[in-house]
């Protein structure tokens, strides 16, 4: 039964998704391709600036309360930067990126730091760092969707049995091809317009599970008192402490790591790439206030309430609870019908759909706009342009396909590892473009270059040599914390000391100046 | 104040400012209480509303407060700004000039 609920509910996901997908592609209509396309005219409004540019991925909300059920009030503390994600996001970089993509004309965030530096270098190695990690990611994302829909799709004659292709079952490969199918179809319907929208209405559907859940769980736990002593008595005081439950011996978050991740969630929020083209895609400045107040109430009504129904969860009997990654699926069908069990599981899968199908559009983007438009052909026709671009986002998405077959086992920390290194890439050469009068290209690149390249190093260190550090999350993709700190927060300080020490050793004229005083200026070829 | 008027850089400058000194006093609140009152595990902890009095205390009273001054600040605080005019994009529907 609780397998045809979710079944259900995923199947109208699907559904929904392609008729958001239909729909975009209308709305993008109006205007030039590329704008539409892969930037949705530059006309998105509150609720898709809001619940788009830093809600959770789908992998998260899966995976966040299993680590509450592990480890306790910890979590709380590890979350707790995003009560400053509103106003970091949209209100230190939101206006600026705004209007130098406005008298720019860029599309992308490679265009962006292209016209604003005026170096096709510069260009030329955002775009690379574009689609090298967030290709890499993308192949998580693909085998994330496949898992979700092998756990619900019915077994047909055939499909039972061992591993396929590359120890991979062949219900992993049947959910797998109805994922890959599905994102594929509405993403090169809608373009940028499809994920945004999908990933509002996924956002709204995860709220409502989680509203839904907190009256439930609390009343069958009676109260989250009882769930916090339950808690203490199955894995100890540690529970209702920093660092988190002692059950297997690690400190899930020393102060040093409670630090790296109040940096990580609020700072590092602001350079992921996804973020910084929907702070060129908005309506207007008011769109940007109402997003924030929305975006202040959604992160506070949906955060916290996780942590209390999955701290009030260990007051609750859940017989079927093999590990606690399936905490969320077995606590949703604890306390509720199959039909709400069946929504809330649905949330997550959504999350992925949109995540996959925005990463899809950047990286095609990157292709299309950057690459092929910039150096092969300036003045292709709209009509090769729109094929170009469907079919990049086919061959990309076939090739994450691929990669989640034969992918390797430590996935969930690529994609951490990922966000890592895409904010320690971009997020100060956004700052030193919006904020910087007299940044060079120069600078620009070396904090790029600067902070993947520190984040780089952390982690091979940590992957071939330092072994498992015994703080964090448990994984064999554990990168090393020098004195304690993790990488991002390294990556960051090297790239803004990279960046602004380059600027005041560059001199020359600043390039934002010369824009902003001569807006009909054509762009760099 | 969102007057509706055109601003320049001035406004968007303070508003980052203010933004970035919150952003310093919340992580500074934050991990500071926590480090003081929430890495000292008993068996028996003080609830406050079902959750310990370090999470009450270090993480959700400055999330509550954070998330008002955030809406006030947005509503009131952040100026509404022209952007600009948009530069034609090449190719597309749109050719160069």
């Amino acid at each position: 039964m609780s397998g045809v609920g979710a079944l259900i509910a995923l199947a109208l996901m699907m559904a929904a998704s392609m008729a958001i997908g239909l729909a975009a592609s209308r709305a993008a209509e109006s205007g030039g391709f590329l704008r539409g396309y892969f930037l949705g005219n530059r006309g998105l409004g509150s609720w898709s600036m809001a619940l788009t540019a830093t809600v959770m991925s789908g992998g998260s909300f899966m995976g966040f309360p299993s680590l509450i059920y592990q480890y306790g009030w910890t979590l709380a503390l590890w979350i707790a930067s995003y009560m400053m994600v509103p106003l970091c996001t949209f209100a230190i970089l939101g206006k600026r990126i705004g209007r130098l993509a406005r008298e720019t004309g860029a599309i992308t965030l490679p265009d962006l730091l292209r016209e604003r530096f005026r170096s096709p270098a510069l260009g030329i190695v955002a775009s690379a760092v574009v689609v090298f990690v967030l290709s890499v990611t993308l192949i998580a994302q693909f085998k994330a969707g496949a898992i979700i829909l092998q756990k619900v799709l019915p077994i047909l004659p055939g499909m039972e049995g061992g591993p396929v292709v590359a120890d991979k079952s062949a219900a992993f490969l049947a959910g797998l091809g109805v994922f890959s199918l599905v994102v594929v179809a509405y993403t090169v319907y809608g373009g940028f317009l499809a994920a945004v929208w999908t990933d509002v209405f996924q956002s709204v559907l995860m709220a409502v599970g989680v509203l839904v859940l907190l009256p439930l769980a609390l009343a069958k736990a009676g109260g989250l008192g009882a769930g916090t002593m339950a808690g203490i008595q199955a894995v100890g005081p540690g529970f209702a402490f920093a660092p988190g439950g002692e059950h297997d011996g690690r400190e899930f978050l020393p102060l040093t790591l409670a630090f790296s991740f109040f940096v990580m969630w609020s700072i590092c929020g602001m350079g992921q790439p996804a973020t910084l083209v929907r702070l060129m895609a908005f309506r207007d400045t008011t769109t940007l206030r109402h997003a924030t107040v929305l975006l202040a109430l959604y992160n506070t009504l949906i955060y916290l309430p996780l942590v209390f129904v999955f701290i009030a969860a260990r007051a609750i009997p859940m017989p079927g609870l093999k590990a606690p990654d399936e905490v969320m699926p077995t606590l949703a069908l604890t306390v509720a019908s199959p039909l709400v069990a069946g929504i809330i599981l649905a949330a997550p899968f959504g999350a992925v759909m949109s995540t996959v199908s925005a990463f899809l559009v950047q990286i095609t983007s990157a292709l299309v706009r950057d690459l092929y438009q910039r150096f092969v052909d300036p003045l292709a026709p709209e009509a090769r342009l729109r094929r170009l671009s469907h079919a990049g986002i086919v061959l990309v998405a076939l090739w994450a396909a691929g990669g989640a077959i034969f992918s390797p086992r430590f996935l969930q920390a690529i994609i951490v590892f990922a966000g890592g290194a895409n904010a320690c890439a971009f997020l100060v050469p956004a700052i030193l473009a919006a904020w910087v009068p007299g940044a060079t290209a120069r600078a620009a690149l070396a904090a790029m270059l600067g902070g993947i390249g520190t984040v780089l190093v952390l982690y091979g260190i940590g992957w071939l040599w330092a072994g498992d550090p015994g703080i964090g999350e448990k994984s064999t993709f554990a990168p090393y914390y020098l004195l304690g700190i993790a990488p991002y927060a390294w990556g960051l300080v090297v790239s803004a000391l990279l960046g602004l020490g380059a600027s005041l050793a560059g001199a020359g004229a600043s390039p934002a100046r010369e824009l902003a005083a001569d807006p009909g200026r054509s762009p760099v070829p | 104040m969102s007057t509706g008027t055109p601003s320049g850089t001035g406004a968007a400058r303070r508003e980052a400012l203010f933004t970035a000194g919150l952003w310093v006093l919340a992580c500074g609140w934050t991990v500071g209480f926590s480090a003081f009152f929430g890495y000292r595990p008993e068996p028996a902890p003080r609830l406050i509303l079902g959750m310990p009095a370090w999470v009450f205390g270090g993480i959700v009273a400055p999330w509550l407060v954070c998330t008002v001054v955030t809406c006030w600040f947005a509503l009131r605080g952040i100026r509404d700004e022209d952007l600009g005019r948009e530069r034609p994009v090449p190719g597309g529907s749109e050719p160069e000039p």
